[in-house]
This record gives structure tokens, C-alpha cells and sequence, in this order.
């Protein structure tokens, strides 16, 4: 099979073998492109910068590979969705940002600090103060009271009860569920939950906010809500978001959308000319790459 | 790391997620520590009761006897040839000297079966050959083995003297006769309490042993420095000869007993009429003086013959046929007087021959006239009966156990009887004995010091069967041939109390904790490993959420230790609650039996002293509190180190 068929299986196979259905997605993503071509982050100050990242898994005795040679760019206040298909590498792509994870091959450097050259403590230190996680099942400690809940990055961070619990109140405002602090997570609805996560992620008031597939269990009502939350966070504190899901319509809320493909990045891809891998020019004009990086952009377009 | 209270919040959240599992396990393991804290409260309460009683009597100090050793088959078996030798001549001259003299007199004398002379030959087994052995019970023979031990190296007071002085002993002491002592022949004598002007003596106790005066008549009584009977006196009492005369003794309470006209309370009584009998003992006893009666063994003889006569008549009453004895005896009309002669139809040829008899053994078998008297003693103090019960319960092996006196028998303070008195022939007077009858003591300061001079100084040679076949006749004891080698020459035991045995229970009961304790612990941490590590590994999603909130490696280590320390604390409070409460239920059910036993056997000065099988010792607490945060500690670490270094993406994945 050549690239063509094997992008158009891929596309079926997400869609469950519903044709009607992977051509509404593809123009979807026609559209996403489109609007990427045109689109133009109002700070270009590049926050997140990913070189050459390559990530490999070894199942058994075989190696796959997540994560193929991508370059990646994020700016201080951006509001991107990554999408993709189910094992396209976009959830590894997010780990490796939030140094969870090593990269095989590559670089990530987020706010400047190149995480390749951070020891554990460090690592969790950037964790718990640049990073923001919201996960998939929201994690939230079924025995501690919601505040509590929203404080646990606060306790790693050895930050005074009085000062967390304000914050916590602040927050649990927020995302609109000042009236909840004394629940626990299964008095509250799925939304909410994820509302909860939310709120912790920003407990540390941190620079990114990363979500992995933050509304995959969530109704499309609570999934779009959270997406409008994520925005008046991006809106109101700056934070730049940076959210994995595999729902294009969702992903069209944020200012861009990145797809992702088989461990690489298909489309929506901005990258600062000129930039090497190892420092980011923020100042840069800045064009839409992913053409002419991957293949596969040039069936969507046509497309 | 994060601060301690927020561990705390984050381990009990964690501690509630698997409370079931959890709760099950934590009991179990709490059930095994439990047992732990009970032995270990049992023992402390028991040995912090000996202690106080141990105060009691010597029970508070650090004494060892030494008896010399001695060859213990010395009057039957000497090995000294010598000294044989000098015996069979003595033997031969003196054999001659007697069928002279009974020639001469006229009487009959059979040198072939006189049990007087110093040397005896006895057939040994089946075969007709005769074996020279020493006898015992001959004078000549006595003073020939007294002359030989004195010369014997090493086991005098002052041998004893020099070697606790390396030792550093605090003081020492020596004491003379008594049960303990070596006689070579039981006294022939006897002695009786006088009772409402009667001689009476007393039956054997419940155990079969000699109780109250019988135990003067059978063993005489010992004499000890004061140092030793002083913690015996008892309150208001002193150990000075009376100004009436009378010897201050350390009586048995049976002795007691029999003076007061007082029965022992039986196995049945309660606590309480046991203590109330011992109360009741030593008010009336304390200072009271009792009349003893001694009779040497002529007048003893004569007494026996007399009641016997008088028996023997009374059974033949009806019977004309009865021939009275041509000598009869009346009983004494006076208290412990002289036996009178009633009737004596003897003829002329027959005193003769009477005459002739006494004549005989006055000139060569120590014959001494009848004689006998009073002597007044005053009981000054009380030491229990020393009684040995057989039995296999908790208050027979502690019974065995609580025990604090001087041994069986009487006590006099040396220098209360003078020598030459009549008093002195109860029992060997101090400057007239051997080392043979003498046995010396140390004191020391702690039990430790006591224990290595034991250790060091004691003959503990191991004999072979080999070492028994080649002894034979004039063989010196193997046993003593071997101390002797060795450098050895004193028995050594502890002294006064069960002091030793007491820290020998429990250095034995530490020893077997020693195995059992890590046993426990092993299995405790096995069981608890097995859930622990289970939660923890449940926990992998959970420790991988943390580490992407910002934990670090040692917050996720603080978070499950803090964890296994609620586990240790739950496991500490069941433990401890559980142990303690079944210990008390132990106490309670043996405490008041064994409070009585303990107060009769120490002799307590306060009668209402407790002796309980509870007791909160700090180290005990401590050691097993240790062990069980060891256990809880050491069933979080292992699953721990795994889980921290394990990737978190590869747990999250996992969903």
C-alpha cells in the first residue's frame, strides 16, 4: 500500500468503515488546515519548542514507534488542539511536553528549559510548577474532599494550607463549583469532575495547561463547556493550552489545530524559519510547514 | 518532600480506598504481635514482683555458697593409703585390746562382727572376697578423716578468702552445720519442744520432710555470721543472747507452728486465711521463748526403753503369763528430767554382768552417761519451710521459684552457744569443726559480679563413663580429680534467693524471643508485604497521577511510609490493648494465689504485698513497638522501591 491507502484506511478505520462519515471528517480537517493556513498566534514568543522528537516503545520484542522526527511549536498564550487518530502519537507527544516521559531521539524545551537536562527533582519541580496536567478519567483522590483534591499539587509544592486554601476557593469559583468544596468526587457528575481536575491543574498557576483527551468522557454538552473553560482560562490567566482530542469538532474551538498521523504531524504545524532545534526564534515570520514535512498533507489538500 | 501533615492526608485517604483488606490483615498481624506483648507483659509484671519481693529476706542481695569439695566417698573409700593403712593398724590393735579385755572380764566379744572398730570388711557383691572400708560411726576413724581433711590445699576459709578477693566480692561469710553440712554419722541424740511441760515432737509435713522440731533433732541447727540472719529477724527482734540466757534462733515456721500450738492452713485454705495465719505466727512468736529438750543417746536410749516397757505392760495387762523385765524404768517426773529406775529385780550375777558390759564400752566405745536438760531459745525470727512441690502448674513452678531463706533447719547467730554447753551438743560447735561441715559465702554487689565469680570459680567438669569404670576401691572421686586438675575446688551456687534464677528466666525467656521475635516479625512483614505490596502496586496509577502533579520521588517514599506508620500504629493499639488485656485476665486469675505464696515463701514484712503477672516495662514496649513499625516498614519498602522507579506513562498507559 502507498501512503494514500494507507492514510484512507486509517480514516476508515476511525470512522468504523463509514465512508459518509471519514469524508464529513475530512472536511472537517480541510477546514482546520484551512483556517490554520490563515492563522497567526498574537504572542510569538514560542513557549513550548519540540526538535526532531522521536519516540520509540518496545512491546515485547518489537519496537514501535510513537513518535517520528517532529518538530513542534507552541506560543506563550496559544490555545492548541492536538487530534489524531487512536495510536497517532498526539497523548505520547503531550507526555513528552510535560516531561513525563523521555524522548528516544529529540528535544523538548518548554519555557526555556531544555527538559533532556533535567534530573528527576527538577523534572518534578517543572512538573508541579510550569505544567498543568488534566487527564482523560480525571484522577481526582476519591477520598479527599474536593478542595483537598484541588490542593495536591499545592502540597507538593510545600505551599502554605492558608495560601492553597484560598486558591482552591478562587479556583473551585472558577470553574463553577464554588458551592462543591466539601464534596467528594462521587457526588459529583462527570463534568464536574473534570471541572475539578481543571482547577488543581491550575493550583500551581502554571504556564501550559495540558489535557489528554480532557472531554473522552464526557457528553457533548459538558466535552464543549470544558473546551469554553479551557479558552477563558487561555483568556483570562494566559495560560497557553495545549489539549489532546480526537473530536475535530471540539479541536476547532482552539486557535489551532495540529493532526497528527502515525507519529507525525500532518497538519496545522507552525514553524519559526530559521529556528534550529536547539533555541527557538520567537520573533520569527512563521508558515505552515506540514506540507511540505509530511506527505500526507498533500492527499488532504487535494482532498 | 511535602509537609508531614499533608503525607498524613494523602496516606489516609489511602488508608480508607482499601479499609477491608486493609482492616483484616492489620488484625491478623496485630493478633501475632499481641502474643508478643502479652509474654512480654506476663514476664515483666513477674519479674518486677520477684524483684520487690526479692527485697525480702537476701532476696535483694548477690550471695553464692561455696562448699569445699571434698571426696564424697571419703569415709567409705579413701584414697589416701596412708591413711588406710594407719586405720587397719589401729583396727588390729584395737581388736586385740578388746578380746583381752573381754577375756579379762569375763564377757563375750566378737571381733569378727564389731561394728565399732574404724575398719569394716565388707563382701562387695556375690564373691567372698572382703573389702576394707572406713566406718563411719568410729570415733578413731573420725578424728583420723578430720586430721587428714585439714591438711587437705585450697579448701579452707582462708583459700575461699583469697580467691573472692580477686574477684572484688563485697564481703564474706561462713556457716557451720546444719542440713547442709557433711556429718559422718547421724546424731544418736535427740531434741524435743517442750509443750505444756511435755517433750513432744512433731510428724513429718504434708511433703514427708522433717518439719518443726524434727528438723533440729535430725540435722541440729547451723550457725551463721549475722550478716546472714539479720534480714530473718524479725521486727523488734535482735540476735543478742537473752539476759535470762536463752540462745536467739532462726526457727522454720513450722517450728513455729508447733510451739504455738497452730496448724499449717491446708492446700485448700484462701489467700486470705493464709495470710491471716502467717499475721497471726509471727505476732505471737516474735521474742517468745521456748523450752528445748536434749537428751544424749544414753538417756535417749533409756527414755525409748522406758516407754517401750511401759507399753509392752500395758498391752499385757490381762495376761498372767507376762514376765515384767527385772530392770524397769519409770518415765521422768520432771520435765525433760532423768529416767528413773521403778523396779530393778535383777540378781546379783546379773548387774555383774551389767557392770562388767558398761565397764566394756566406757573404756572403749565412747559410752557416755545418760544426760539431758533444758535449753531455752528464743525465736528472733522466721524462714520459711524450704519445700520442693512437684507439680507442673504456673503456682507450683513459681512456688519452686519464690524462694528466700538460709535452707532447711535452724539458725543460731555464731557465738550464741558456748562451747562445752549443752547447747553446744545440739549441733558441732564453730571452733571444733571441719571444712568438711563448714560452708563460706560471698557477697557481691551486682548479680553480674556474682554470676562470673561463679562462672569462673565453680567445678562444672564433665565426667565420662569411662572415667567412672577406673575408679575403684582407694580410688580418689573422679569428680574430684578433675576439679582439683582444673584448679577447682569449691561447689558454688547462688545463695538466699532466686535471684539468679529470676535473671536466668529471664535471659531464657529473652533468648527464646530472640528467635520467635524475628520469627514473628518475618511472618508479620511476609503478611503484611503480601497486602502492602499488593495496595502499592494497585497504587501504580495513582503514584504515576502524583509524579505528573509534581511529586517527587521522595514525596511518593513519604506519602506510603507515612502510611505503613498508620498500619504500625493500628497493629501497635490492637497489639498492645489485646496483650494487655489478656495479661491482666492472667493477673487477674492468678495473682491473689500467688501473692499468698510469694509472701509465705519470702517471708514478707508487709503480708498484703502484691505479686502480679502484670507489668509495663518500658524496654518491652519499646522492643515490640520497634518490631512492629520494623514489620510494617519493612513490608512497604520492597513494593515501594519498585514502584517509584517505574515509569509513570507506562502506568497511565496501562488504563
Amino acid at each position: 500500500m502507498d501512503n494514500k491507502q494507507v492514510f484512507a484506511k486509517q480514516l476508515l478505520d476511525a470512522t468504523g468503515g463509514d465512508i459518509q462519515g471519514a469524508l464529513r471528517e475530512l472536511q472537517q480537517a480541510a477546514k482546520v488546515v484551512r483556517e490554520a493556513k490563515r492563522y497567526t498566534p498574537k504572542n510569538q514568543e514560542v513557549i513550548v519548542s519540540v526538535n526532531g522528537l522521536s519516540k520509540s516503545y518496545k512491546m515485547g520484542k518489537t519496537s514501535v514507534d510513537a513518535l517520528k522526527n517532529v518538530d513542534f511549536t507552541v506560543y506563550r498564550g496559544e490555545f492548541v488542539a492536538i487530534t489524531g487518530t487512536s495510536g497517532s502519537g498526539k497523548s505520547t507527544l503531550l507526555q513528552l511536553i510535560g516531561g513525563l516521559d523521555k524522548p528516544s531521539i529529540g528535544e523538548v524545551t518548554v519555557n526555556g528549559q531544555n527538559l533532556k537536562r533535567l534530573g528527576d527533582g527538577k523534572l518534578s519541580k517543572f512538573r508541579n510548577r510550569t505544567i498543568g496536567f488534566v487527564f482523560q478519567f480525571f484522577y481526582l483522590q476519591p477520598f479527599l474532599r474536593l478542595q483537598s483534591n484541588i490542593e495536591v499539587p499545592a502540597m507538593f509544592a510545600r505551599t502554605t494550607p492558608a495560601v492553597r486554601k484560598r486558591k482552591s476557593k478562587e479556583l473551585a469559583e472558577v470553574v463553577g463549583l464554588g458551592d462543591r468544596l466539601r464534596h467528594y468526587p462521587k457526588e459529583l457528575s462527570g463534568g464536574q469532575m473534570q471541572r475539578a481536575a481543571i482547577a488543581r491543574a491550575l493550583q500551581n498557576e502554571p504556564l501550559i495547561l495540558l489535557a489528554d483527551e480532557p472531554t473522552g468522557n464526557l457528553d457533548h454538552t459538558n466535552a464543549t463547556a470544558i473546551f469554553e473553560l479551557f479558552k477563558q482560562i487561555r483568556d483570562e490567566h494566559g495560560t497557553t493550552v495545549i489539549v489532546v482530542t480526537h473530536d475535530l469538532a471540539l479541536a476547532s474551538l482552539a486557535d489551532r489545530a495540529v493532526h497528527m498521523s502515525d507519529g507525525a504531524i500532518v497538519s496545522g504545524n507552525l514553524v519559526a524559519p530559521g529556528a534550529t532545534r536547539s533555541v527557538p526564534n520567537p520573533t520569527s515570520t512563521l508558515t505552515d510547514v506540514s506540507a511540505q514535512s509530511t506527505k500526507p498533507i498533500n492527499v488532504r489538500v487535494q482532498l | 518532600m511535602m509537609r508531614p501533615l499533608d503525607g498524613i492526608t494523602l496516606a489516609a485517604a489511602k488508608l480508607r480506598a482499601h479499609r477491608v483488606r486493609t482492616g483484616i490483615i492489620t488484625v491478623i498481624v496485630a493478633l501475632l504481635f499481641a502474643c508478643i506483648m502479652f509474654v512480654l507483659t506476663i514476664l515483666a509484671g513477674a519479674t518486677s514482683s520477684m524483684r520487690a519481693f526479692g527485697r525480702e529476706g537476701l532476696g535483694s542481695r548477690y550471695i553464692v555458697s561455696a562448699k569445699p569439695i571434698i571426696d564424697s566417698n571419703m569415709t567409705s573409700n579413701p584414697s589416701n593409703q596412708a591413711l588406710m593403712d594407719t586405720l587397719v593398724a589401729q583396727t588390729t590393735t584395737l581388736k586385740k585390746a578388746k578380746s583381752a579385755e573381754a577375756k579379762r572380764l569375763g564377757i563375750d566379744y566378737d571381733a569378727a562382727n564389731d561394728l565399732t572398730v574404724p575398719i569394716q570388711e565388707v563382701a562387695m557383691g556375690s564373691g567372698s572376697e572382703k573389702t576394707k572400708m572406713v566406718n563411719p560411726a568410729s570415733s578413731i576413724a573420725q578424728q583420723a578423716l578430720t586430721s587428714y581433711i585439714a591438711t587437705l590445699p585450697h579448701v579452707k576459709y582462708s583459700d575461699f578468702a583469697t580467691l573472692t578477693k580477686t574477684a572484688h566480692a563485697s564481703a564474706i561469710y561462713k556457716s557451720v552445720g546444719g542440713a547442709s553440712a557433711v556429718t559422718y554419722a547421724a546424731p544418736t541424740s535427740t531434741v524435743s519442744a517442750v509443750v505444756d511441760g511435755t517433750e513432744t515432737t512433731q510428724a513429718n509435713n504434708q511433703s514427708g520432710q522433717p518439719s518443726g522440731v524434727s528438723q533440729l533433732a535430725q540435722n541440729g541447727w547451723a550457725y551463721f555470721d549475722n550478716e546472714l540472719l539479720l534480714p530473718f529477724v524479725l521486727k523488734g527482734q535482735n540476735l543478742a543472747v537473752g539476759k535470762d540466757g536463752s540462745i536467739p534462733v532462726i526457727a522454720p515456721m513450722s517450728a513455729a507452728e508447733q510451739f504455738l500450738k497452730l496448724t499449717a492452713p491446708t492446700a485448700t485454705a484462701t489467700p486470705k486465711q493464709q495470710i491471716d495465719h502467717l499475721v497471726q505466727v509471727r505476732t505471737a512468736i516474735a521474742g517468745k521463748t521456748a523450752q528445748l529438750c536434749y537428751r544424749n543417746s544414753s538417756s535417749a536410749e533409756l527414755l525409748s526403753t522406758a516407754k517401750n516397757q511401759i507399753d509392752e505392760a500395758a498391752r499385757n495387762k490381762s495376761n498372767k503369763n507376762y514376765v515384767a523385765p527385772s530392770l524397769q524404768y519409770s518415765l521422768p517426773s520432771d520435765v525433760c528430767g532423768q529416767v528413773t529406775i521403778k523396779k530393778d529385780t535383777r540378781t546379783a550375777e546379773e548387774k555383774k554382768s551389767t557392770e562388767k558390759q558398761l565397764s566394756f564400752r566406757q573404756q572403749f566405745e565412747n559410752y557416755e552417761e545418760p544426760a539431758q536438760g533444758i535449753i531455752t531459745v528464743r525465736i528472733v525470727g522466721l524462714v520459711p519451710d524450704m519445700t520442693y512441690v512437684s507439680g507442673f502448674s504456673v503456682k507450683d513452678i513459681l512456688k519452686n521459684m519464690l524462694q528466700s531463706g538460709l535452707g532447711q533447719g535452724w539458725f543460731v547467730p555464731i557465738g550464741a552457744v558456748k562451747e562445752g554447753s549443752l547447747a553446744a551438743r545440739v549441733a558441732p560447735v564453730w571452733s571444733n569443726t571441719t571444712p568438711l561441715a563448714q560452708t563460706y559465702y560471698a557477697e557481691f554487689s551486682t548479680y553480674e559480679a556474682a554470676r562470673d565469680f561463679t562462672k569462673n570459680n565453680a567445678c562444672s567438669v564433665q565426667l565420662s563413663g569411662q572415667d567412672w569404670a577406673a575408679y575403684g576401691p582407694n580410688q580418689q572421686d573422679p569428680r574430684v580429680k578433675k576439679c582439683y586438675a582444673a584448679g577447682k575446688y569449691f561447689d558454688i551456687m547462688p545463695f538466699g534467693n532466686n535471684a539468679s534464677a529470676i535473671e536466668d528466666l529471664r535471659h531464657s525467656v529473652w533468648n527464646v524471643m530472640r528467635y520467635v521475635a524475628p520469627a514473628i516479625l518475618f511472618v508479620a512483614a511476609l503478611v503484611l508485604m503480601g497486602v502492602v505490596g499488593k495496595i502499592i502496586a494497585d497504587s501504580r496509577r495513582e503514584t504515576a497521577v502524583f509524579r505528573a502533579l509534581g511529586a517527587t520521588r521522595s514525596s511518593i517514599v513519604q506519602i506510603y511510609l507515612t502510611y505503613s506508620i498508620y498500619i504500625a500504629v493500628f497493629i501497635a493499639v490492637v497489639a498492645t490493648s489485646l496483650g494487655l488485656i489478656g495479661a491482666m485476665f492472667i493477673n487477674h486469675k492468678f495473682s491473689p494465689d500467688l501473692s499468698v505464696t510469694a509472701v509465705l515463701a519470702y517471708n514478707a514484712a508487709d503480708v498484703h504485698k502484691q505479686f502480679l503477672l502484670f507489668g509495663i516495662d518500658p524496654l518491652y514496649v519499646l522492643v515490640t513497638l520497634g518490631l512492629i513499625i520494623v514489620a510494617a516498614l519493612l513490608s512497604t519498602v520492597l513494593p515501594l522501591l519498585t514502584n517509584i522507579r517505574r515509569n509513570p506513562i507506562r502506568d497511565m498507559r496501562d488504563e
